[in-house]
């Protein structure tokens, strides 16, 4: 540490005043303190351990750690905001997704029947998909265990409500892939709607012509009303019972 | 609102019917050489979750099962053309469901088509207890010879259920039926 340069303090007696001598004593003070800088000691220190020097390397260049920091805290919203955007629409595209049933909801009976011929009367039943159409109506895909049930569908209902359950009627068409089947659901429905249980006799048409067919559908929405595992069972006959 | 909790009974509902057709099929000769067949509920899966009681009162969603079946009335049958008619068979058993006015006594009236694998079902039913009364019809299909298949009914209630409609859908399961609907205060519902 350099001597205290007494010159440059000056001289002092009365007619110096206080602020001038406070001055001069802190530049000689300044003065005398080291500013030196090994560069070759600092050069090898961070050599040593980088990270002491805030040397966390990002695309192979030093960062200091605030900015790493700062960096992360940047991508991890923006990560978050990424998932939450995609969530939806990754679940829905998923094969195996299915939305969740509303809460509290009991998982709905499978209906599991061995494949038919596809000729002549027969047990039908199996999984059905329905989604709520723009329109209000009900779009019905079935995956029985007999072809000739199996299509896609419409069902347009009105509805009475009540309090917290709801009586539905309308009619249902169905397109197989040799015919069509026409006639009117009724039912009931409750759960804000999003459990819906009907039954229905159908008038077969095309290949389909001289065949009814009863089916008795359960459905279960989930709570955003766009899609639903269902399952109906019944049969194909030859014709309906007696009209009352 | 009572919260009690009970499971399901099971009940016979099927088989006895199953057993009524097999008696009727010795009295009454069919087509098919062979015995009616049981039930077969091995081609069904269901699933009956724990029911909460309602209060009995205003519009509910009801589930019950079908127990005690009796049959009272023998079913008659006649070949005619490529099927059978089954008709005049009376089934009678308690139904027990998760609502008081929906708990009575059963009894089911049924006819049949049947072909070779199903047929269409029809049967006027009631459900009487000690307040009152549900009646009406009910459609469905029979899946398996000499048994119920799903059917549902449209009930209209009397006595202390006048102005009341019950309706009812009904699974068979092996040896348990077990039923679903609503009961609303209207009529039944036209297309």
């Amino acid at each position: 540490m350099p001597e205290l340069d007494t010159d440059r303090l000056g001289r002092t007696g009365p007619d110096d005043p206080l602020d001038a001598r406070l001055e001069r004593a802190v530049h000689a003070l300044a003065d005398r303190a080291s500013t030196r800088v090994d560069a070759a000691a600092v050069a090898e220190h961070a050599a040593r351990d980088g990270r002491r020097f805030g040397g966390w390397s990002f695309l192979k260049r030093e960062v200091p750690v605030p900015a790493a920091a700062l960096i992360g805290l940047l991508v991890l919203p923006l990560a978050l905001a990424w998932t939450l955007s995609l969530a939806g629409p990754l679940q829905r595209e998923a094969p195996d997704a299915r939305p969740v049933p509303a809460v509290g909801a009991a998982p709905l009976p499978t209906v599991s029947l061995p494949p038919t011929d596809g000729a002549g009367e027969e047990a039908v039943g199996g999984a059905e998909h329905v989604v709520l159409a723009a329109d209000g109506s009900l779009a019905v895909t079935t995956d029985l265990n007999d072809p000739r049930v199996s299509g896609t569908g419409t069902w347009r209902f009105t509805t009475t409500s009540g309090d917290g359950v709801a009586t539905l009627t309308g009619p249902f068409h169905l397109e197989g892939p040799d015919g069509a089947w026409d006639g009117t659901c009724t039912g009931a429905g409750w759960n804000g709607l999003h459990d819906i249980l009907v039954d229905c006799w159908l008038t077969g048409s095309g290949d389909y012509d001289g065949l009814a067919w009863y089916r008795q559908s359960r459905w279960r929405f989930a709570d955003h009303w766009d899609f639903t595992d269902g399952t109906s069972r019944g049969a194909i006959t030859p014709g309906g019972p007696p009209a009352n | 609102m009572r919260t009690k909790t009970w499971l399901l009974l099971p009940g016979a509902l099927i088989a006895l019917v199953a057993l009524g057709c097999t008696a009727a099929g010795a009295a009454t000769p069919m087509a098919s050489p062979a015995s009616t067949p049981v039930a077969t509920p091995k081609d069904i899966t269901t699933s009956v979750p724990p029911v909460e009681m309602t209060d009995g009162e205003g519009d509910e969603v009801v589930t019950g099962v079908v127990t005690d079946p009796a049959q009272t009335a023998t079913e008659t049958y006649t070949t005619v053309g490529d099927h059978q008619q089954v008709r005049d068979g009376v089934v009678v058993a308690t139904h027990t469901a998760n609502d008081v006015r929906a708990t009575g006594r059963m009894k089911v009236a049924f006819a049949i088509d049947w072909y070779t694998n199903a047929g269409p079902f029809w049967a006027d039913a009631s459900i009487t207890n000690d307040k009152g009364a549900w009646t009406g019809p009910c459609t469905g299909a029979a899946t398996a010879k000499g048994s119920f298949g799903p059917f549902s009914c449209w009930l209209t209630g009397s006595g202390a259920y006048a102005g009341w409609t019950y309706f009812q859908a009904s699974t068979p399961s092996g040896a348990t039926a077990t039923t679903e609907g609503i009961i609303y205060q209207g009529a039944v519902p036209t297309p």
